[in-house]
């Protein structure tokens, strides 16, 4: 725990003497993890500025198709004429909002659940635990293409069952753990003093969980980016025009390859990345933050 | 034993029948009507109940489904709504191509991931670690249908190479059907190999912290005995049930593989009938997917109980 102690100070701290110190510090112990951290920096600045750093609308189609790189289009341009830089800026919003948005939502739902069938055992607990025996029985790509038939497709919808997938992967965890926190003394010293069921799981318990939960959206982060870029390149996933990597490698881009090889590497490298960028920092914090994985993981 | 093998097979059933009920139920709620989008916008009323009466969906619900199960248990897997032919003719002609890339896969995957995990290992904080450790990184962040692209699309850049474009059965061309199906799988495998590889390498470290490795290194030992038996039968079990578990993996890779290198097998099949919203397909195959998942599962469970002794069959 004392390294995320150090993590911590040294990025609230600022101003301490130390903080350079503790700056290389951090940097020396986790050398995967800030590297990670650099790359999810940029590409969260390069989503929230994508207005000021596209040089053209990304659903524009007034240029030249297939234009080669050139001074007015640095990535060429696609096979319906828009800007291939233009569309790799603004991908990373789709991206980005999709992935934080569903693995948040995931592991809310997660974590609710697994603090109600751990706390309350009995019936909720078997209810819980079937359902996501359940739905943990099909891959979770046929899963999602069991939602995109049943709800249609469109942003919502990749959210939505992106969530729900989550939800269930994460009930088994936060369950055990909340199963081994309550028989403990503090929780008994609580409940004398009269706190009520809901006060003792999101007061007590849940401050007891919570590393758990953020190694759980950690976890979960990069397999939803990837799931919304996977849906997306088979071409039921973001709907067009919307720009979105996968979209923009599916479908026949691959044919036009010799032609325009930016097409695809343009959107297929900013997507790997991203996810290289998350993944390195997740572990760095899941093994900051979880005393029996350091070291053993990566 | 043999009584610990028959309660997890008798559990068997119950939680697949519940799983069946549950897609019959999805697949039935959607808004728009399938027998409709199957005949076309010009049909008319009398043609679409028509169809609905001989397809049995004019019936209530509960009486749709044990007529389904019942068909099923017949081995008449129903037809598609949209090709009108017989699924279950379509899923044995599909079944070689998915069940080739599930083997190859399954092969490279197991070989990559324990030995360099092993490797990672040994070798703990040394170069190859490191080497090992931000290779299987790198090769999961490339995702599949990526990397499969390029796999494409440079090699004919490059040196204008086509792989095999047919699909050949390996039983007539062993020679073409290995050399259409290696590149793609040895890809899609890298992307499977690199949390086994994670898992190994985790999995080893905490067997080597074990007093028992040290008191078998303090007897004198040489590092290639403790290793070899001391170490991997420890890791092994551990091992063997993430294999298990990464089948469901594995079958969305195979998807996607299908999908990419235009391959007719199972996973391709679900795509486009998903595409063309064709339900009886999907409610089938979601089956088929369930069935060999939970397979998969009762083999971890199986191989558990034979592996260690320690495990008590309750």
């Amino acid at each position: 725990m004392s390294d995320s102690i150090a993590i911590s100070n040294a990025l609230a701290s600022p101003r301490r003497m130390d903080s350079r110190r503790r700056f290389r510090q951090v940097v020396h112990r986790y050398p995967l993890g800030v590297a990670g951290a650099v790359l999810v920096v940029g590409v969260v600045l390069v989503a929230l500025f994508a207005p000021v750093l596209s040089p053209y609308d990304p659903t524009a189609t007034r240029f030249l198709p297939l234009d080669h790189p050139s001074a007015a289009h640095i990535l060429g341009t696609d096979r319906t004429g828009r800007d291939v830089l233009s569309r790799t800026i603004w991908g990373s919003r789709t991206s980005l909002t999709i992935g934080a948005v569903s693995a948040l939502l995931g592991t809310v739902c997660a974590t609710v659940l697994g603090l109600v069938a751990g706390f309350f055992e009995g019936w909720p607990d078997y209810l819980i635990q079937r359902l996501s025996e359940l739905l943990t029985m099909l891959p979770g790509l046929i899963f999602l293409f069991i939602w995109i038939l049943v709800i249609g497709q469109g942003v919502a919808t990749i959210i939505f069952a992106l969530s729900f997938g989550g939800a269930f992967e994460g009930v088994r965890v936060i369950r055990g753990s909340v199963l081994s926190e309550k028989r403990k003394d503090y929780v008994d010293a609580a409940r004398a003093m009269g706190a009520g069921n809901a006060r003792l799981m999101f007061r007590h318990i849940l401050p007891n969980v919570e590393s758990l939960v953020v190694i759980l959206a950690t976890l979960r982060l990069p397999g939803v980016i990837l799931a919304e870029a996977t849906l997306s390149f088979l071409g039921i996933g973001v709907p067009p025009p919307l720009p979105s990597w996968g979209a923009d490698l599916g479908g026949v881009a691959r044919t036009y390859f010799q032609e325009q090889p930016y097409i695809v590497l343009a959107p297929g490298l900013a997507l790997s990345l991203t996810v290289l960028g998350v993944s390195l920092f997740g572990d760095a914090i899941r093994d900051a933050l979880d005393p029996r994985t350091r070291n053993t993981m990566m | 034993m043999a009584a610990y093998v028959i309660r997890r097979v008798v559990a068997f059933p119950p939680l697949l029948l519940a799983g069946a009920a549950l897609v019959f139920l999805l697949l039935r709620v959607i808004p728009g009507d399938p027998v409709r989008g199957a005949l076309g916008p010009d049909a008319t009323a009398a043609q679409v109940s028509t169809l609905r009466h001989s397809l049995g969906w004019d019936q209530p619900l509960p009486i749709q489904f044990v007529h389904w199960l019942g068909d099923l248990a017949r081995g008449d897997l129903g037809r598609s709504l949209v090709t009108g032919q017989p699924i279950g003719t379509q899923i044995t002609s599909r079944l070689p191509v998915t069940l080739e890339i599930l083997i190859l896969a399954m092969m490279f995957s197991t070989a990559l991931g324990v030995s360099f995990g092993l490797l990672s290992a040994i070798y703990r904080n040394q170069l190859v670690d490191h080497v090992i450790r931000v290779f299987s990184v790198a090769s999961m962040s490339i995702p599949s249908f990526f990397a499969l692209t390029l796999l494409i699309v440079l090699p004919a850049r490059w040196w204008g190479y086509v792989p095999p474009l047919k699909y050949v059965p390996i039983w007539s061309s062993p020679g073409t059907n290995l050399q259409m199906f290696i590149p793609p799988v040895f890809i899609l495998s890298l992307e499977m190999a690199a949390p086994l590889m994670r898992f190994t390498r985790s999995v080893c470290l905490d067997v080597l912290n074990q007093d028992y490795i040290r008191t078998a290194r303090s007897k004198g030992l040489s590092e290639r005995t403790v290793i070899l038996r001391h170490m991997m039968k420890n890791c092994s079990v551990p091992i063997i049930t993430i294999l298990g578990l990464r089948m469901a993996a594995l079958l969305g890779g195979t998807v996607i593989l299908e999908q990419v290198m235009s391959l007719s097998g199972i996973g391709q099949f679900t795509y486009q009938s998903v595409i063309s919203r064709d339900y009886g397909v999907v409610q089938v195959l979601t089956l088929y997917f369930g069935i060999v998942v939970m397979l998969s599962y009762l083999m971890v469970d199986l191989s558990y109980a034979l592996l260690d002794p320690r495990i008590q069959y309750r």
